[in-house]
């Protein structure tokens, strides 16, 4: 037991560790000045291969890793802006819709039926259409427009516990709403359900990211993204986008975003883990 | 601190059937007494005191009758008009759940927890497998010092959080000391898979005692429980009714255990009460007026049938007949003691409650002749 534990709690400080690495390394943006001198005369589409002022070589006139870093930083931002509305719509309308029946409940049932009733990518594109395309406004709108999928978990996770005899016994103790629906559903029964949707909607955040970059929707005037990346890789030099493998440097790019995107994810099943290890200790059961 | 139940009935819909898990019922509970409310499994005891409370689960719920409470200090609390928010549609009641529910919990929000306080069958249930006791605990002592806590402002309680956290953990030892626990600080670290069924009772006893209620309602405290702790469950509850003047109402089916910690019981069978009145009256085997349901339950709990179960009462929640006495199909006393005449009389009407003795009333017709012929001068 011992042995697992300290296994996990590995698991856990290595994802801390490299997230909070790249996390700060993107956000202070400083590179050593080495890294920062390009020749300026070489082709955009060249390779140079790595040297000693470039570890990872240059391409499209940048120091290669300034490029991962930044393209780390950029994919981060990208999860973190979409992550919050998500987080913070998906709770509210979850709570709502699993309130005994009422307005609140009513409202809220409705709103989840409208957001899944249209597809997430063609709103995205609507959006841009109708507005002047900003990647972190269409981030938002895709952490908004995700978020029944979190609402509908939690409306059925409060469903089944509003029948729980503990949950009726806080009501009969006179325990306030809200306190019932903070403390013992969504903290100690809930989290872990949060805590997938959240990982998973991290992901999916990147991914949107690289497929909006790709398509050149957005604003990428400061930072790199593997999708404007895959993009300059089948524009300007030629490339189809079908033809594997790839030249490496155009694949490079989403290989810190891809290490970030990992400890992310260790970090978050480490805890996930950690929680249901201590849920099932509380438990009394050893499986 | 005294309860009074007006006539209420509760609704259970099934499809186009409509049956009354509880049906008129009434009773009133004085201030230092407690009420024990028994009869067999699946009589409506617990529901209708869910009911009371506004908790009832069922649909439609409460359809007509009202509850009224009298604190201590004389403020009356009515929980009235629970029939104004249900409509009759072709003999089916269709309520308005949302504000129904608006209303319960706006009325029920000052008592419950603070003034009345329940406890639910099955203790181990009642408590969060994730939390430790103590939390549970310290959540509901910290209630009752909430509003000194909200002047001191935000800032304040966090700045004595420390402090304020010693002193509802004493109160909760103190508590738990109270309730008879040798080690409360083990208990308080415990989460509740780790507690036996009878520290598990105590522990909800503690519970709904923590908010220091003048009124409380226990659901089958004795679930589980063996004889040696139903034993100190009684001189437990003794010795809060003398300590802090609880009065309270115990749900049970076994009779003698309530026979021993009220002083009135009422008798419930069907969704009806059918007897009530001073303890002692009811459950004493020499005690000549009572009720046929009441004689069959004292018959199994003084083991004279053990070992055959008997001609039973069935139970006519969802054949209730149109008219007459509903038990009577399954009673003894029609099927084998009257004579045609009274049969005819138990056939066309159901009995009203009759007096048999101060504070004694049994719904039944054979004392309903006895009083007309007490009545006529025989």
């Amino acid at each position: 037991m011992k042995r697992n534990a300290s296994r996990k709690t590995g698991l856990l400080t290595a994802g801390l560790a490299v997230y909070l690495l790249l996390v700060l390394w993107g956000s202070t943006g400083w590179f050593p000045k080495s890294w920062q001198q390009v020749p300026s005369r070489m082709p955009i589409y060249q390779y140079s291969p790595p040297s000693r002022e470039h570890p990872l070589g240059v391409f499209f006139q940048q120091d290669l890793l300034i490029t991962f870093v930044r393209s780390t930083q950029a994919s981060f931002v990208a999860g973190t802006i979409a992550l919050l509305p998500f987080l913070a719509l998906g709770t509210l309308l979850g709570i709502a819709s699993g309130l005994p029946a009422g307005f609140a409940q009513a409202l809220a049932n409705r709103t989840i039926d409208v957001l899944n009733a249209f597809p997430r990518f063609v709103v995205l594109l609507l959006y841009t259409g109708l507005f002047a395309a900003n990647l972190y406004h269409m981030l938002m709108l895709y952490g908004l427009i995700s978020a029944p999928k979190l609402a509908e978990l939690l409306r059925g996770r409060i469903d089944q516990l509003r029948r729980e005899d503990f949950i009726d016994s806080c009501v009969a103790l006179g325990l306030p709403w809200w306190v019932i629906v903070r403390r013992h559903i969504l903290w100690h029964h809930s989290r872990h359900l949060i805590l997938a949707q959240t990982f998973a909607m991290f992901a999916m955040a990147i991914f949107m990211e690289a497929s909006l970059s790709y398509l050149n929707l957005g604003t990428r005037e400061h930072y790199q993204s593997w999708g404007l990346m895959l993009n300059y890789a089948t524009s300007v030099s030629g490339l189809s986008l079908f033809r594997f493998p790839l030249s490496a440097q155009f694949n490079l790019p989403a290989a810190l975003p891809a290490l970030g995107l990992l400890s992310v994810t260790l970090l978050l099943v480490s805890l996930s883990r950690y929680w249901e290890q201590q849920d099932r200790l509380k438990m009394g059961r050893m499986f | 601190m005294d309860l009074m139940v007006e006539g209420v009935s509760i609704a259970l819909q099934r499809g186009e059937e409509l049956a009354y898990p509880a049906r008129r019922i009434s009773f009133t509970v004085k201030p230092g007494e407690f009420l024990g409310l028994v009869g067999e499994s699946g009589s409506g005891k617990s529901l209708t005191m869910l009911a009371l409370l506004g908790l009832e689960s069922c649909s439609p719920g409460v359809v007509e009758g009202r509850v009224r409470y009298r604190s201590e200090q004389g403020q009356l609390y009515p929980l009235e008009g629970l029939s104004h928010y249900v409509r009759w549609h072709g003999g089916l009641p269709r309520k308005r759940t949302a504000a129904w529910q608006r209303t319960v919990y706006r009325r029920m929000k000052p008592l419950l927890g603070r003034r009345i306080a329940i406890i639910l069958q099955d203790a181990h249930k009642t408590l969060n497998p994730f939390l430790r006791i103590e939390d549970q605990l310290l959540e509901m002592v910290a209630r009752q010092g909430r509003a000194d806590a909200e002047k001191a402002g935000w800032w304040g309680r966090w700045r004595q959080r420390r402090s304020i956290h010693q002193q509802l953990r004493q109160e909760a030892l103190r508590l738990l000391k109270a309730l008879h626990f040798r080690d409360p600080e083990r208990v308080l670290r415990a989460y509740p898979h780790q507690l036996s069924g009878g520290m598990a009772q105590r522990v909800s006893l503690a519970l709904a005692l923590a908010s220091r209620p003048e009124f409380i309602i226990l659901d089958e405290p004795t679930t589980g429980l063996d004889v040696t702790l139903q034993a100190a469950l009684v001189d437990l509850i003794r010795q809060l009714k003398q300590e802090r003047r609880l009065s309270g109402i115990i749900v049970s089916h076994d009779l003698m255990f309530v026979g021993k910690v009220t002083e009135r019981m009422a008798i419930m069978f069907s969704g009806e009460l059918w007897e009530i009145g001073p303890t002692h009256n009811v459950i004493h085997p020499d005690f000549p007026w009572k009720h046929p349901y009441t004689s069959y339950l004292l018959s199994f709990a003084r083991q004279k049938r053990r070992g055959s179960a008997g001609p039973a009462f069935q139970n006519v929640l969802w054949q209730r007949p149109k008219q007459g006495c509903p038990l009577r199909k399954s009673c003894p006393v029609y099927l084998h003691q009257l004579d045609m005449e009274q049969r005819r009389q138990c056939d066309s009407a159901d009995p009203s409650p009759v007096p048999v003795f101060p504070e004694h009333y049994i719904r039944c017709w054979q004392y309903a002749w006895e009083e007309q012929k007490h009545a006529a001068g025989y």
